[in-house]
């Protein structure tokens, strides 16, 4: 060990722990709502997530002395994006782009340049668009196991109906799995932020730009209670704190983060002009990362004694002092 | 008071994260530390070493030389103890650098030198005769840059510097000598700093603490009162900083007190006028003109993350193992560090002598973090206060691209260790770039 003799205690398992405990109240939620397959897809998930990450760096002999958490995170994420009638098939496919094409081929845990549960809901969506988009009534046949093998059957969809105000919190309402609770997601936020997981800016810079962007979008029609629905109802919520709080897709630098945070909530009001919910949040967060190392470059903390490379007005101090000029 | 701050760092509270001892630093308690044998090394400062004026088995007494500067950025030596000059021989500094020693065998006869007496009128010496007393006290500086502070005053009076600034915010953890003399010896520290603004042709002199000792400060400001009473020709200030490493570091105090940001090999003196002293360096000055005591001793902070810290009164060239037969825990198992547990330099051999430069000594955990992947999790960005990117830095460093590391001004690190310390990866984030940094800035 070099130079500083003692360091921080928080470290990078520690870390991912802390993000699969933040997870738990959505998918204690997910379990409640829909019963032993949601408790069967989110432990799967989770376990061939890890395990593909495992084998993967065996097979490049990437040289690994801890035991790499992200992976449980990636999959917990993944099956909370997705409806509760998906079959394990799908679910597993998913896994697999995630694990291997998303993270491992970028270098593993940390070099992805998009996050993983994402892109693999969005090519999800794309490859079994079909399996993807059925979603159930919650409480209902939380025994009922056939969903697991054969896929999303007529007799288990609902239509989406008017959900009330407590079911629009606590997300009890026909949705995926996990992005439908609001508070559920707010409770993992608040104790990643306090363990120092989650860095606000981002967060914070997307519910600022949602919310003024709503009251732009929607001028004159426009309401509170329809704020509400939309920010707690469409999943935003969880996506503010899972995706914006992924530090491995989003800039470093604060000021990085803040942009990233209002790109994202720009993108996610366009999107959503057009047209379905989950697609224009998870598109606009990946969208967002793929543009997240230009952000980086750009966008970064000033250099003690140096000037922004924006900066034009006035001469660093370094040049201001070789001209012998600022005695106080 | 205003807590005056520059940007970003990290804050090392009382309750360190990483300490279990949640008190500490509470009470910096003194102990007065009697070697068997002192070894003292020819090159305890910046500059060329010293000469040894001593032979074999001569006998020295406390406060006699037994090294003679050699140029003019050179400082003599001292003998802390009086006893027997055993051998003088070679001898490889924790830095790596290599020079000469004296080993002295302790007599316990506490002789002092017959040169060492208090002074009756101390105010009465001339500036030549304080500058002669200077240069042969052997006080260099005590913070981490150990230039002898006689060139240190005679280059800050050639350039006409206009303030002095006594730094005494040991932003790093478990650091406590320099508020331990504030707040046992004020006197003695008030009257150096005295001597030295007089030496520089200086009028204002600032005194900067960190905010987390409010009790020193209160009674520091009263003090002050008196003395502005006393001596109304002087312009004495306190100056509170915000409890945060490394705020000591002279360029982030320049950017605390005046906003202005300096380059990293600017000097403070030719850029802002102002020169900037440690308290300990100011006690050992009043020392000299008081009792016509050369620096000999020094206050040095025993302390660690799992013993309970105190500040011990060490005769110059103490052996480390010596030191720490003294502190319970400090056990063969643990790593010892010269400096501080962030800056410091980790080290094995158990006759390392206590240098003039030695601020403390930790016995710190051995407990390797986790090496894992870089997560990109940022901690190491937010911590940087010189606004770089560390993680970036080390993977062009690695890649070995030398043209974007400029780019990146990677020759700005201050080597503070900040990002490391966060860093949940465990990668000696700080050690690599600051030595990129440090041959970038050679060339």
């Amino acid at each position: 060990m070099n130079a500083p003799y003692i360091r921080k205690k928080q470290n990078t398992p520690q870390i991912y722990l802390d993000v699969v405990i933040a997870l738990l109240p959505c998918c204690v939620a997910a379990v409640y709502m829909y019963g032993v397959r949601a408790a069967v897809l989110l432990l799967w998930a989770a376990l061939l997530h890890a395990f593909l990450d495992w084998i993967f760096a065996q097979y490049v002999r990437r040289e690994q002395a801890y035991i790499d958490l992200s992976g449980l995170t990636s999959g917990l994420i993944l099956v909370l994006l997705l409806p509760p009638t998906v079959s394990i098939w799908v679910v597993s496919a998913g896994v697999l782009f995630s694990s291997v094409i998303v993270k491992q081929f970028f270098g593993g845990a940390g070099n992805n340049l998009f996050n993983p549960a994402f892109a693999a809901r969005a090519f999800l969506a794309v490859a079994f668009s079909d399996k993807t988009s059925v979603i159930a009534e919650p409480f209902q046949s939380r025994f009922y196991l056939e969903s697991l093998i054969s896929g999303p059957s007529g007799l288990l969809s609902a239509a989406p109906g008017h959900a009330g105000w407590l079911q629009l919190m606590t997300g009890f309402f026909p949705g995926a799995m996990g992005l439908t609770g609001a508070v559920f997601a707010v409770a993992g936020g608040v104790y990643l932020a306090a363990r120092g997981v989650l860095k606000l800016q981002t967060p914070i810079a997307y519910a600022v730009t949602l919310i003024s962007g709503y009251w732009m979008f929607f001028f004159g029609t426009a309401d509170l209670k329809g704020m509400i629905g939309f920010l707690a109802g469409s999943g935003v919520v969880f996506c503010a704190v899972f995706a914006l709080g992924d530090f491995s897709t989003v800039p470093t630098s604060g000021s990085g983060r803040i942009a990233f945070g209002i790109g994202t909530g720009v993108l996610t009001l366009a999107l959503f002009s057009i047209g379905q919910s989950v697609m224009a949040i998870i598109s606009s967060v990946l969208l967002m990362n793929a543009v997240t190392p230009i952000l980086e470059f750009y966008i970064r903390p000033r250099v003690f004694a140096h000037q922004h490379w924006f900066s034009r007005k006035g001469k660093p101090d370094s040049e201001r002092f070789e001209e012998g000029g600022t005695r106080a | 008071m205003r807590k005056l701050s520059f940007r970003k760092g990290w804050i090392p509270l009382d309750g360190l994260a990483f300490s279990e001892d949640k008190k500490f630093p509470g009470e910096p308690v003194l102990e007065i530390i009697t070697p068997r044998e002192i070894v003292l090394p020819m090159l305890q400062h910046r500059g060329s070493p010293a000469i040894p004026t001593v032979r074999e088995s001569e006998r020295v007494t406390i406060g006699q030389i037994v090294g003679k500067p050699s140029s003019a950025t050179s400082a003599p030596v001292h003998s802390g103890i009086s006893g027997t000059v055993t051998g003088i021989s070679g001898i490889i500094l924790p830095d790596g650098t290599g020079c000469e020693a004296v080993t002295i065998r302790n007599d316990l006869k506490r002789e002092l030198h017959p040169s060492i007496r208090k002074r009756k009128f101390p105010d009465r010496l001339s500036r030549e005769d304080l500058s002669k007393l200077l240069l042969y006290s052997g006080v260099v500086g005590m913070g981490r840059d150990g230039m002898p502070t006689s060139v240190k005053c005679r280059n800050a009076e050639r350039i006409g510097v206009e303030t002095l600034i006594i730094n005494a915010c040991q932003s790093e953890p478990y650091l406590t000598c320099d508020i331990h003399l504030i707040r046992e010896q004020t006197e003695r520290v008030i009257q150096g700093a005295f001597v030295l603004s007089g030496l520089c042709r200086v009028k204002k002199v600032i005194f900067c603490l960190l905010d987390k000792w409010e009790a020193e400060l209160q009674a520091l400001q009263r003090i002050f009162r008196e003395h502005r009473e006393k001596y109304p020709d002087r312009d004495l200030e306190i100056r509170v900083l915000r409890s945060r490493y490394p705020q000591g570091y002279d360029k982030l105090l320049i950017k605390a007190l005046y906003g202005v940001e300096l380059p990293v090999d600017a000097s403070t003196e030719e850029a802002m006028g102002t020169v900037i002293f440690n308290a300990s360096t100011c006690a050992a000055v009043w020392d000299m003109v008081d009792r016509n005591q050369p620096m000999t001793s020094r206050v040095i902070s025993v302390s660690s993350d799992i013993a309970r810290g105190h500040n011990v009164l060490v005769p110059i060239g103490t052996k480390i193992g010596e030191l720490l037969e003294r502190v319970p825990g400090a056990g063969s198992a643990r790593k010892i560090v010269m400096g501080g547990a962030i800056t410091g330099v980790a080290v094995r051999d158990m006759n390392t002598p206590v240098l003039k430069t030695t601020a403390g000594l930790m016995i710190v955990r051995e407990h390797e973090p986790p090496r894992t992947a870089c997560i990109h999790c940022g901690a190491c960005v937010d911590a940087c206060p010189a606004g770089l990117l560390p993680y970036l830095c080390e993977r062009l460093l690695r890649m070995g691209e030398s043209e974007a590391l400029e780019r990146e001004h990677i020759d700005s690190c201050i080597s503070c260790g900040a990002c490391s310390y966060v860093c949940p990866a465990g990668i000696d984030l700080s050690a690599r770039i600051g030595r990129a940094a440090e041959s970038m800035r050679k060339r």
